[in-house]
């Protein structure tokens, strides 16, 4: 699997909940040990709910959340620990900074009531926090005078400084203009790389889910249908029938060289990359369109990246034949039907993808910060 | 500049009100929250009552500290007399009568700041390992801070002008007249009309720099959230 980072120290998350709503319910059962475990979904499917029950923000009406071996809620035990004593710490879309407080006070808020809660958790000071989020220049601001990126940034770092076990994001990158998302998500990486934390993150972006998640829920209509590797779950299906169909790989810069390249899913792909430096995590996308294949022997093509591979399946849509290739990470191609036929196509067949560079967009999210 | 009978009074006034003030602040803010927060059975009736010094004469609400409070009520028979204490007819029952009769300015300005208070804040604290009553203390009191500041002053200045419940637990004995009743008892002497005035004046003056503190609060509120 892609730059899968290994499990938390084992504290593995596992709930299994019924929330009744006013006209909704949701039902939703996970257990992960992953880093960044992920719940997936539109808008209205249920993501938030969940997290607020984990939270404790909000009573279930059945099941059993467990994080790190702590039950935190079990409804045949009559256990329901208050928000307070759940060590989940939470970061809301819309921030939630004290207004009356600035940078500084907001940070030590939840630190003050975290210390006579023994270790455990993530155990970072105000300097390391400080330092890994880059929060030094807003320090003495009022919350009112930083932007809407920043105050998330100092909403993780609060949250983190209350030593929580598990750190639930909900939808942290929605709002944010290309630059300010891109910027955030280099501190999300950056943390889930250092910090002795897991995380619950919550989004309905397919592109942010895939570079952060290593294992995925899906939640449909206040159902959690599926869980599993956030590529092969996200990938399997062309992207519910809007907009072009493409493939999210993450991966790592491997040389910036006069030739940049990137490792996916341990296959070298050669692209155009602008910044960034050999380890630095990279998101490379490519449409399906922008997919060629070819049988036979391996060609000699004007495209740098010819990935030796086989076809998983192939998807008929009107006119077209969408396929997946497994060239090692798996990849979608659209062919027209009757390249399909002439190629004679199935589901085995050994194929070469042909992708040209310039076919390959990267966001690359450096490992040090960037002003 | 002042007689002794001015002085006596506005220091009168201003023992009863700030008295008043410290009894009416705790059950004030706990009321205000109470009906700002919490939905509960009874809670029309708590309303009523905590607004019914505003409707009702004031002479009544001091009638009905009486039988309360009195020496031959029961809380007077089973717990002040055995305990050498008394309220009705002191310095403290008029401090009493002050405290009903601003509560509701108080109860209500408090509920509109707490109303006021984002929910997602106080949850955010309790996510960040504070228990309600560190959030209470930390989160809703400070942001609420303005309207219960604005809400104390009006309550004090209530308490200060009170008459018709204070005449009625009042001792009336010189030296514990406040200014209200010492211009009533001025009043009703012949030739008084002088020494009314100058009281009259003093209370004016007073009344008027607790409305004009309420008055600055609010408008740096308002310019604080604009």
């Amino acid at each position: 699997m892609a730059g899968r980072t290994p499990p938390a120290g084992g504290r593995v998350i596992r709930f299994d909940l019924e929330i009744r709503r006013p006209g909704f319910t949701v039902e939703a059962a996970l257990e992960s040990d992953a880093r960044v475990t992920g719940l997936f979904g539109p808008s209205g499917s249920g993501k938030t709910t969940v997290l607020l029950a984990l939270a404790g923000l909000l009573r279930p009406r059945s099941g059993r959340i467990e994080v790190g071996g702590r039950v935190l809620y079990d409804s045949a035990a009559g256990v329901f620990l208050p928000p307070e004593r759940r060590r989940v710490g939470t970061v809301f879309q819309d921030a939630r900074l004290f207004p009356h407080l600035d940078v500084r006070e907001n940070l030590e808020f939840g630190a003050r009531a975290a210390k006579g809660a023994g270790s455990g958790g993530a155990g970072a000071t105000l300097d390391e926090i400080m330092h890994l989020l880059d929060l030094e220049p807003l320090l003495a601001r009022p919350v009112t005078a930083i932007s809407g990126g920043e105050a998330r940034r100092v909403a993780v770092g609060r949250a983190l400084l209350a030593r929580p076990e598990i750190l639930l994001l909900d939808e942290p990158l929605t709002g944010l203009d290309a630059d300010r998302r891109r910027r955030l998500m280099a501190y999300l990486l950056r943390l889930k790389r250092s910090m002795d934390v897991a995380m619950l993150f919550v989004s309905h972006m397919v592109a942010d889910f895939l570079t952060l998640v290593d294992v995925a829920g899906v939640l449909e209509h206040g159902r959690l249908v599926e869980t599993g590797d956030p590529v092969a779950l996200l990938t399997r299906t062309p992207a519910s029938g809007t907009g072009p169909v493409e493939t999210t790989l993450r991966g790592t810069v491997a040389t910036m060289d006069t030739v940049p390249s990137v490792v996916c899913g341990g296959i070298p792909l050669v692209l155009h990359l602008e910044g960034g430096a050999p380890g630095d995590e990279v998101v490379v996308t490519v449409g399906a369109q922008d997919v060629l294949l070819g049988v036979g022997e391996a060609p000699r093509t004007s495209a740098r990246n010819v990935l030796r591979g086989r076809v998983v399946d192939l998807h008929r849509v009107p006119h077209r034949v969408l396929a997946r290739v497994d060239v090692g990470p798996v990849l979608w191609a659209e062919i027209t039907e009757d390249a399909a036929a002439s190629l004679a196509l199935v589901p085995g067949s050994e194929v070469y993808a042909l992708i040209k560079a310039a076919a390959l967009r990267a966001e690359v999210f450096p490992g040090k910060a960037e002003r | 500049m002042l007689t002794p009978v001015e002085w006596s009074a506005l220091r009168m006034s201003l023992l009863v009100g700030g008295t008043a003030l410290l009894l009416v602040l705790p059950p004030g803010i706990a009321l205000g929250w109470l009906l700002a927060r919490k939905r509960f059975r009874g809670r029309l009736l708590v309303e009523a009552l905590v607004f019914l010094p505003l409707v009702l004469p004031p002479v009544v609400t001091g009638y009905l500290l009486l039988v309360v409070f009195g020496q031959e009520s029961w809380l007077g028979q089973a717990v002040l007399r055995p305990l050498g204490l008394r309220i009705a007819f002191t310095w403290v029952g008029m401090a009493l009568a002050g405290a009903v009769v601003g509560l509701p300015f108080l109860v209500r300005s408090v509920r509109l700041s707490v109303e006021a208070v984002d929910r997602g804040l106080e949850d955010a604290a309790r996510t960040l390992g504070l228990g309600p009553w560190s959030t209470f203390v930390r989160v809703t009191l400070p942001l609420a801070r303005p309207g219960i500041v604005a809400g104390a002053l009006l309550a004090f200045a209530r308490a200060l002008g009170e008459f018709g419940a204070t005449v009625m637990v009042a001792p009336n004995v010189a030296g514990t007249r406040t200014l209200a009743l010492e211009i009533f008892r001025q009043a009703s002497v012949p030739g008084g009309e002088a020494a009314v005035a100058r009281l009259a004046a003093i209370s004016v003056a007073l009344s008027l720099a607790a409305l004009l503190g309420t008055e600055w609060l609010g408008e740096r509120r308002r310019r604080a959230a604009a």
